[in-house]
Parts: C-alpha cells; sequence; structure tokens
C-alpha cells in the first residue's frame, strides 16, 4: 500500500530581516510511521516545525494538512485539526497541579467527541468525572500517575518533560510533534521515552526533532536532513548514515 | 478534587453571607448603612476581579462599566419612565454592549497597552457625560428619589432608599455574584481562563481561541460592573459623575489586590477593610490617600498575594 501523506510544505520560507531560518523547503510526512528531523543548531528544524503548528507565521509558501492547506489557520485551529507541538522547554503551567494542566488539554477534545452534546457544552461543559477519567488515563500512559494533585514546577525535569507530553497526547493529535523530547533527560530516562514515543506511534504519527543520534537511529523510519534552512538530505536512518554529504556537514566521520 | 472545592468554598462563602445577614440585626444604624455600601462596592470588585484575578488583564477603565450601568438605569428611568426592575434590566444589556463593543477594539491589545486603552476609553466615557450635560446633568448628577416610588413585598410598602431594603438587596447581588463566578471558575471555562492568566500564548496552542475567552472574562466582568452601578443608584438614588471617575476605576483595582487577586471573596475582604480604613483614617486627617498609599506599599512588599491569596497559600489550599 502506498503510504498517505498527512503534511507537505511548499516553498516554506521564513526569514527574520536580513536572515533566512528556513529557505524555500518543500517538506512531506506520510503516515504510520516515525519521522525525524535532524541538523546541526540554527539549522531551521525548530523554526520549520514552528511554522507548521502555527506558531511562528511563514513568510511565504504553503502548508497542507490531510489534503487542506492550514497556511492561514490561527495556531488554534491547527490544534483543532489535530497537529499538536510539545515544547522543547517544557512549557507546562507550572502553578497549576498537574492534574489541571492535562485537563486543560483533554476537556477540549472531550468536548468535541460527537455524541451530539446539548449547546451549553459546546462552551466547555464537559462533566468532571470524564475528564478526571481521561486525565488518569494519560498519565498513566506516560507513566505518572498518582501525581495529580502535585504543583507541575515541583516535578523533577524528566517528569515536567512526560507532563507535556501527556497534555500533548490529551490533546487529541493526528500528528504529535515533539520537539527534543531527550533534551536534558537522564539515560535511564531516556530509554524509557524510547519505549513511549514507540508505544504513542501506534495510534498518533510522531514528529520528531532530536539531537541524540541514538535516539534517532533507534526510532525513526525516516529521516529528514536539515542544514542552513535547507533540507541537506532525506531518506531512512541507514541512507541517511552512509550519506557522504551528511557526513560532512553534520555527523562528523 | 474540583467537587471538593466547590462544596468546601460553597460552605464558607455560605457562612460568610450568614454573618452578613445576621450583622444587619445587632450592627448600629451607622455601620449598617457601612456595610450596605461595602456589599455594593464589593460587588463591583468582584466583577472587576473577574478579569483581572482570572484572565491577567488589568483594566483601569471599569468606572465606565459602573456608570454605564448606573446612567442607563438612572436615565431609562427618567426618561424612558422605566420601573425600577427594568431599570436594572436596561443597565444589564446597556452595559453588556458597552463591554463588548469595547473589548473588540481593547483586546487586540494586551498588557500595558491594555491598561492605557482602558483608561482611554474611561476617560471618554467620563467627558462625555460632562459634555452632554443637558441630557446627563452634567457634574450635578441627579436624584431618583422622585420617579422610584415604592414597592410591596409580603403586603408592606417599602421604598428603595429604606435602610433594612438597602442591605438586604446588597446582600442578595452579592450572593448572585459569588455564586455565579464561583460556579464559572470551578467549570472548564472557568479553567482555561486560570491558563490564559498563568500562559497566554500555551493556553492557545493547546487548541483554545483565547480571543474568545477573554472576550467573555471582559463582557461578564463589565456587565458585572454595570449591574451593580445599577443597583449602587437605585439603592441610595443618585446618580453623579463620581462614579464614572478615573479614581473609581483605581479604587476596585486596590480593593482586589488587597483583598487577593484571583480568589472569589478576596474582593470582599479587601473592600470592606479598605473602607473602614479610610473611614477611620479621614477622622484624624484630611490627608487620608497618603496612609492608604503607604498601608498599600507595605502590602505589595510583605503581601503581594493579597490577604485571601496569602490564605489560600497558607490553609485553604481549594479556596477558588
Amino acid at each position: 500500500m502506498a503510504p498517505v501523506k498527512l503534511l507537505g510544505t511548499q516553498g516554506l520560507t521564513r526569514q527574520y530581516g536580513g536572515l533566512i531560518a528556513v529557505n524555500d523547503v518543500d517538506f512531506n510526512l506520510y503516515e504510520d510511521r516515525i519521522h525525524a528531523i535532524i541538523g546541526p543548531n540554527g539549522a531551521g528544524k525548530t523554526t520549520l516545525v514552528s511554522m507548521i503548528c502555527g506558531r511562528t507565521p511563514s513568510s511565504s509558501g504553503r502548508i497542507n494538512f490531510k489534503g487542506k492547506d492550514i497556511t492561514r489557520l490561527s495556531s488554534a485551529k491547527r490544534v483543532q485539526a489535530g497537529i499538536v507541538y510539545t515544547f522543547q522547554v517544557t512549557s507546562i503551567f507550572g502553578n497549576l497541579s498537574c492534574f489541571e494542566n492535562v485537563a486543560l488539554s483533554a476537556q477540549r477534545t472531550l468536548r468535541e467527541q460527537p455524541e451530539g452534546r446539548a449547546s451549553l457544552e459546546k462552551w466547555g461543559m464537559v462533566s468532571e468525572i470524564e475528564i478526571e477519567k481521561a486525565v488518569s488515563k494519560y498519565l498513566l500512559k506516560v507513566g505518572l500517575e498518582g501525581i495529580e494533585s502535585q504543583i507541575a514546577s515541583t516535578l523533577p525535569y524528566g517528569h515536567q518533560k512526560l507532563l507535556e507530553v501527556a497534555m500533548g497526547l490529551a490533546a487529541g493529535p493526528e500528528l504529535l510533534i515533539l520537539d527534543e523530547p531527550t533534551q536534558g533527560l537522564a539515560e535511564s530516562e531516556i530509554d524509557n521515552l524510547i519505549q513511549l514515543i514507540r508505544d504513542i506511534s501506534k495510534s498518533v504519527n510522531v514528529l520528531l526533532i532530536e539531537h541524540n543520534m541514538e535516539v534517532v537511529f533507534n526510532l525513526a523510519e525516516h529521516v529528514t536532513v536539515m542544514d542552513n534552512g535547507s533540507i541537506l538530505a532525506e531518506g531512512t536512518p541507514s541512507e541517511i548514515e552512509n550519506n557522504p554529504a551528511v557526513q560532512d556537514s553534520y555527523l562528523g566521520n | 478534587m474540583r467537587k471538593n472545592s466547590l462544596n468546601h468554598s460553597l460552605l464558607f462563602q455560605g457562612g460568610i453571607l450568614m454573618l452578613l445577614f445576621l450583622l444587619q440585626f445587632i450592627l448600629p444604624t451607622y455601620h449598617h448603612s457601612s456595610v450596605s455600601k461595602i456589599m455594593l462596592l464589593a460587588s463591583y470588585a468582584i466583577g472587576y476581579n473577574f478579569l483581572l484575578g482570572y484572565t491577567g488583564l488589568m483594566s483601569l477603565g471599569h468606572a465606565m462599566f459602573f456608570s454605564s450601568g448606573m446612567y442607563s438605569m438612572g436615565l431609562g428611568i427618567y426618561y424612558l419612565e422605566l420601573s425600577p426592575l427594568n431599570g436594572v434590566i436596561f443597565s444589564a444589556s446597556f452595559s453588556l454592549m458597552v463591554s463588548l463593543i469595547f473589548g473588540l477594539f481593547a483586546l487586540r491589545t494586551s498588557g500595558v497597552s491594555f491598561l492605557i486603552v482602558t483608561l482611554m476609553f474611561g476617560q471618554t466615557f467620563y467627558l462625555s457625560i460632562l459634555y452632554f450635560n443637558e441630557f446627563t446633568f452634567g457634574h450635578d448628577g441627579f436624584s431618583l428619589a422622585k420617579y422610584l416610588g415604592s414597592f410591596v413585598i409580603f403586603g408592606k410598602e417599602y421604598l428603595f432608599s429604606n435602610p433594612d431594603i438597602r442591605y438586604n438587596f446588597a446582600l442578595l447581588l452579592l450572593t448572585s455574584y459569588l455564586l455565579i463566578t464561583t460556579f464559572i471558575l470551578l467549570s472548564p471555562v472557568g479553567r482555561i481562563l486560570i491558563a490564559i492568566r498563568e500562559n497566554e500564548s500555551r493556553t492557545q496552542l493547546l487548541g483554545y481561541n483565547v480571543f474568545y475567552y477573554k472576550l467573555f472574562a471582559l463582557v461578564l466582568s463589565g456587565t458585572f460592573s454595570g449591574v451593580a452601578g445599577a443597583m449602587h443608584g437605585l439603592l441610595f438614588s443618585y446618580i453623579g459623575t463620581t462614579f464614572a471617575e478615573i479614581h473609581h476605576s483605581i479604587s476596585p483595582l486596590l480593593w482586589t489586590l488587597l483583598g487577593g487577586a484571583g480568589t472569589v471573596i478576596g474582593p470582599l475582604f479587601g473592600t470592606g477593610i479598605m473602607y473602614y480604613l479610610i473611614d477611620f483614617i479621614s477622622e484624624i486627617t484630611k490627608n487620608y490617600l497618603l496612609v492608604v498609599g503607604i498601608v498599600l506599599i507595605l502590602m505589595i512588599i510583605w503581601f503581594p498575594l493579597g490577604i485571601m491569596g496569602s490564605v489560600r497559600r497558607k490553609w485553604l489550599k481549594w479556596l477558588p
């Protein structure tokens, strides 16, 4: 079966004054495989996915998601469409409890379930019991069960990252963008996270931005290499590993 | 865990309201009238706090909402010969409209720019009242006493200016505001509003159109303030420009900060304490504002969360 294209960009560009952070990028992402973007610092990886999820407006170019042009949609609309971004530097609600953090994300997707809800419920009147169930489910999924009442900023860093992933999952993604999920984690936590991402990818399309090559070659089924705002190479992990241009510019040996 | 919070806070607020209800039977005349006034102003502050404490938007123009409610009620009764009840309903819809239109403009800004825009709108509204003085009676304001008439409860006739009526209507308004805000804040919508205060752009990236929620908070806040203004006009039978002046925009900010921004009951404490503080000091010196200023500075240094904010942090974690 031919792979189904989920996301595509045409000529996507982002300019900051004289600096072109992302230059005329045609990026395609197909369903049912873990896709990774790698590249040196400043290659434009985060800018590219920021444009995809709508955090950063593009200077020019188009973005398609599931066959629809989403270039002009607000970031909130894109999340509703299924593009969910988890932050490189964790961006949880530090003053709120872990329950509140995940509930915030979960209550929107519960609300949107097409079960013919009354109009009041469109204003966010989902029952708390449903929300509590969903929150426990997502916390369990990332291995953080039982921490509901803890204030999010008091969690250890690794757990904050997992909480961020739980929030991402609760947002009901079709495409989950994980921006450097392993950054700042200990070895044992990384192994754990690899397991989790593999598990998540069974039901959700995952786009991974990662510096840690071990993680990339361990997880990704397709790799895009970026350098200087452009795509340098694309292919399977082994193709990338043996690509002379990539070796020169990035992998180093 | 939210249900717990709801039960606790309803009990807590119910206790305070019950206390206020019983107080009217023992308070001497002077304090009886002061507490009525405090409850009305606290209702205004609760409306103000809904925007500041839960959405994080600081306004310096709420006197516009308060006085738009007050004036639309008063002028409606004067010119359109509305009944007092219809006057209040008219003022609610008028202040709702004012806050909606205002919100569509002002919410394009945030932070300090929002503060300035609210200040500008507030001043414009105040100056317009003065400018159209033939219609609004300008500086002098006007008394409603002649137009209000009386009404009958349980076969007994009452005037709006009756102290018991004033006290219990103010208590009724305060009760309904407390209940409505508590229920909204403990609902999923409240969770989104708090999230906007904590981190607006992150909330947007959870798939919420932040603008609509801010507009909702602003309209509710403006309408609450407007109806509080209308009730104030009704119960004190006086409509005047002092309620549109800038200091009447700053007051609810101070009451809210003192009582604890982002706590439902905080504004009531803030208003009460500040009211009696000014009352007490102005007997000693004319420069009572100086003392108020010092108290606020000390407050900001040692209790930046306000009274109920500190109480919540220390003891009552479930406080909404």
